[in-house]
């Protein structure tokens, strides 16, 4: 247990985004297309360099005909740039049904679920120094590249010799082994031609690009895109590759952005059902007159972990938060917010009192656009709405949402639609101030436990432990108020600003569950993840390898991996902590749905 | 449903399964049978079940069905079970010291499951009522890490304001108040007897100090609340726990004794239930 193991510290581009570093011969190639043409490559730092980044956190894909590329729903992570072919895209949701296909399961055997009572490991968090030594092996870097569910889907195309003009030249073909080890379960359309034509679709032509919306929101891809003809060939250049190039390109910040806007509108429209009854014609108009806007900081959370960490009495919490709209003033739009959280307020005495917020697809203004049309009345805002964090709101402007939306709202006839957005009389003042305050309305299936039931046994965590090699994935400890505790486990966030600035995308969301989950074998240990937690649910764990000794790099620094709660993904019957309590005490549960929080917490 | 529902609505199940229990243990000897042969095996079987329980918490990787449920069923099954060993045993003392022991260990194991169901559902509310929760292992760290600030504060007035009223304090009181948990009876019990005594002790000696020596007395009298709360949830915690450690081992040694029993019964019986 004493003695220390010296293996090679993780980097940041140990393992490159494709199976090995893209080839310099492409790199120039990609170099060339118009939308890298513009980037001046003096403006990178030099040990950041542009080659690089593409190299690395790029990669040429081939896709063969009905290959499905991006699946509406998916969490993407990627931006895409057609090298040559073409690609289509589903318009309308219909498309989508025709081909949705499962993947197929990823849960254990209840033989290999018994087996962890004698497979589980005795020694703490260990890993095994194997999964963390990188020496290009081919065998076991294909091992730790399949290990990783949503790269394994990625690295599909084993055919690059076949890329045509971005054919790796010089490259080695791959290896029957490797090969084999690449073969992953592939999504694909079997009649292509006969969906493309039964169901609208819209079409991209190298050079364009497709998936930034998904790749810097951290939303779910709006559309299914797929492979059209038998040598469409991409270029895939993960998240932290985007996010370097933005930062320090501005010519490539500006197009992207456009872009995102652009499509953000469109495509975030048509998703809302309060534009179900507007035809084509009255929702260019729409869109012609709407304004993105943000509010906020992209990096909120650091602002809030400061923010806490400041003296109790540093002043309400919402003095903090951006002002997106003021009660009283004229209401000069309709707004929907297309990502992140907002919280609608009114003045009370001296303060301000929370009486809801607001997340995605939820609508700010049109109680007061509609009372006003109706009354007559003045256009002013009856409450105030402020980002928390930071939000993306699609505003548009209250003549355009008078004239050409309200009158196909089939609600207007009868509607008082309020602006309180979410508002549930039945919710404690205190416990909506708890949970909007401390930013749990973020998480999806936060880990609620009733304090008035709990019998600290500590079942939750024996089961989480046996679930997960002998360690437990969450602390039951956390924020209280009256009855309820928000333990201290990853809550699955609508907007996981844990993902931001992870080096190898060893974090990510599940494309199954949307559940956020970490690849332990392609962590680096950086800890951006942990430090990037507002909750402080993410863990540094020293590894072990499998005779109980600490692992070490070269220079004898210690070698961690980020753990947290990945909702038991592998386990048959889902987390085993809520199954595993006997007093009915802890639930994993959507913050949304505060009252059925409240009246899970009053059944006592 | 309510949990007072859910409860309506299990016991009446249990009262009904008592009563055809009954009747079909009645009607059983009736028939010429000895019914202690039925009884008795029902109350194997029941009693199997109800360590079943434990066999589920162990599997918890397994898709058993929801520990919560299982808990249920065990508890009602359980008072079931009671009433089955009563019918078994006829309301009577045991005889030999094999059915003593067996005796003793099924009222052991009933008496504390009984009392760890009403514990389950008593002390978490008195926990919930008394500050903020603190995991149990964690205890015995901040305990210490309170010591350590108390004594702190007697050593820094004696080098401050050269007063020995606090250090003395601390010698003669504090000391042994915050080197162990204290008063486990008194919190299980709810008083707040201990507490009110120190506190107007050291209230009582404001009168002697200066500025700073009240500042420090201050923060001692805090830090004795906290050391306070830190006793109560010891105790209630550790009560939650210990009950446990009766249930479980009894569970064990009873099945042996089911086990030989049963084996003894049937070498000694005619063959004819």
């Amino acid at each position: 247990m004493n003695q220390v193991e010296h293996v090679g510290k993780p980097q940041r581009w140990d393992k490159p985004f494709g199976h090995q570093r893209m080839h310099a011969d492409d790199i120039n190639r990609i170099l060339s297309l118009p939308i890298f043409k513009a980037i001046d490559k003096n403006d990178f730092p030099e040990d950041l360099s542009l080659e690089d980044i593409i190299a690395n956190d790029g990669r040429i894909v081939k896709y063969r005909h009905g290959d499905i590329i991006v699946r509406k729903g998916d969490y993407g992570n990627s931006l895409f740039v057609i090298l040559k072919g073409s690609v289509k895209g589903f318009i309308d949701s219909e498309g989508e049904k025709a081909v949705f296909q499962h993947k197929p399961s990823r849960k254990q055997s209840w033989f290999a679920s018994f087996s962890q009572l004698w497979r589980n490991s005795k020694i703490p968090e260990c890993v095994g120094e194997k999964a963390y030594r990188w020496t290009g092996d081919v065998g076991e870097t294909s091992a730790r590249l399949t290990s990783n569910p949503s790269i394994s889907i990625s690295i599909h195309t084993t055919d690059i010799e076949a890329a045509g003009d971005f054919e790796t030249a010089g490259h080695s073909p791959l290896s029957p082994e490797q090969t084999a080890l690449q073969e992953t379960w592939v999504p694909r359309i079997e009649n292509v031609d006969e969906i493309s034509s039964k169901y609208q679709t819209f079409e991209l032509n190298a050079p364009d690009m497709f998936g930034e919306l998904s790749a810097l929101a951290r939303s779910p891809r709006n559309n299914t895109v797929f492979g059209v003809g038998e040598d469409t060939v991409l270029l895939e250049l993960r998240w932290q590759g985007l996010r370097d190039i933005r930062q320090w390109s501005d010519s490539i910040h500006k197009a992207i952005d456009k872009l995102y806007r652009e499509r953000g509108l469109e495509t975030r429209l048509r998703e809302s059902s309060l534009f179900d009854n507007v035809d084509d014609e009255t929702m260019k108009i729409i869109v012609e007159h709407s304004l993105f806007e943000t509010y906020g900081n992209f990096d909120w959370a650091h602002h809030y972990q400061r923010e806490m960490a400041k003296d109790e009495d540093g002043g309400p919490v919402l003095e903090h938060e951006p002002l997106i709209s003021e009660q009283d003033h004229y209401l000069d739009g309709l707004l929907l917010i297309h990502s992140g959280f907002a919280r609608v307020s009114e003045k009370f005495d001296h303060g301000e009192k929370t009486i809801g917020y607001l997340t995605k697809d939820d609508v700010f203004g049109l109680g007061e656009i509609i009372d006003s049309l109706r009354n007559n009345g003045d256009r002013r805002l009856q409450c105030s709405l402020r980002a928390i964090g930071y939000v993306d709101v699609i505003r548009i402007p209250t003549l355009i949402v008078e004239e050409h939306l309200v009158p196909t709202l089939p609600q207007f006839s009868q509607s008082t639609a309020s602006s309180s957005g979410g508002k549930d009389n039945n919710v404690q003042q205190s416990m909506l101030d708890f949970l909007v305050d401390n930013r749990f309305i973020n998480g999806t299936k936060a880990m609620a436990i009733n304090t008035d039931r709990c019998v600290s046994c500590d079942d939750c965590v024996r089961a989480c432990a046996v679930a997960h090699d002998g360690n437990p994935r969450f602390v039951r400890h956390g924020f209280s108020h009256q009855n309820l505790m928000v333990a201290n486990a990853c809550m699955h966030c609508k907007d996981p600003v844990c993902l931001i600035g992870c080096p190898t995308g060893a974090i990510h969301r599940n494309i199954d569950t949307g559940s956020v989950v970490i690849d332990s074998v392609t962590c680096v240990g950086c800890a951006t993840c942990a430090n990037a937690c507002p909750y402080n649910n993410i863990r540094m764990a020293e590894i072990r390898g499998a005779d109980g000794a600490f692992l070490t790099d070269a220079e004898g620094g210690q070698i961690y991996k980020a753990t947290k709660c990945d909702l038991c993904a592998d386990q048959l019957g889902g987390p085993a902590c809520q199954r595993a309590c006997p007093h009915d005490a802890l639930v994993r549960v959507d913050i949304k749905n505060i009252g059925n929080l409240t009246d899970w917490l009053e059944l006592s | 449903m309510t949990i007072m529902q859910r409860i309506f609505r299990n016991s009446l199940i249990l009262a009904v399964a008592v009563v055809v229990f009954y009747v079909i243990d009645w009607l059983y000897g009736t028939s010429l049978r000895d019914p202690k042969f039925l009884d008795g095996w029902i109350l194997f079987a029941g009693i199997l079940f109800l360590a079943l329980y434990n066999v589920r918490k162990k599997l918890a990787m397994l898709p058993l069905g929801r520990a919560a449920i299982w808990l249920q069923f065990h508890l009602y099954v359980g008072y079931f079970v009671v009433a089955v060993f009563l019918v078994h045993t006829k309301f009577s003392l045991p005889g030999g010291m094999l059915e003593w022991a067996m005796w003793s260990m099924f009222i052991i194991v009933s008496l504390s499951g009984i009392a760890g169901a009403y514990l389950s559902r008593m002390i978490p509310a008195r926990l919930e009522m008394h500050s903020e929760r603190v995991i149990f292992e964690r205890i015995p760290a901040y305990r210490a890490g309170l010591a350590e600030e108390v004594e702190a504060l007697a050593i820094d007035s004696v080098n401050q304001a050269g007063s020995l009223t606090i250090s003395n304090l601390y010698v003669n009181t504090l000391h042994e108040f915050f080197r162990r948990p204290r008063n486990f009876l008194l919190h299980l019990r709810n008083s707040r007897r201990a507490l009110t005594r120190i506190q107007g002790e050291i209230d009582n000696l404001r009168q002697y100090l200066d500025a700073a020596g009240k500042e420090n007395l201050s923060k001692i009298k805090d830090l004795v609340q906290a050391k306070d709360n830190l006793d109560y949830h010891y105790a209630h915690q550790g009560v939650l726990k210990a009950w446990l450690f009766f249930h479980i081992p009894a569970t064990y040694g009873l099945i042996v004794l089911m086990v030989a029993h049963v084996a003894i019964v049937y070498a000694y019986s005619s063959g004819v239930p």
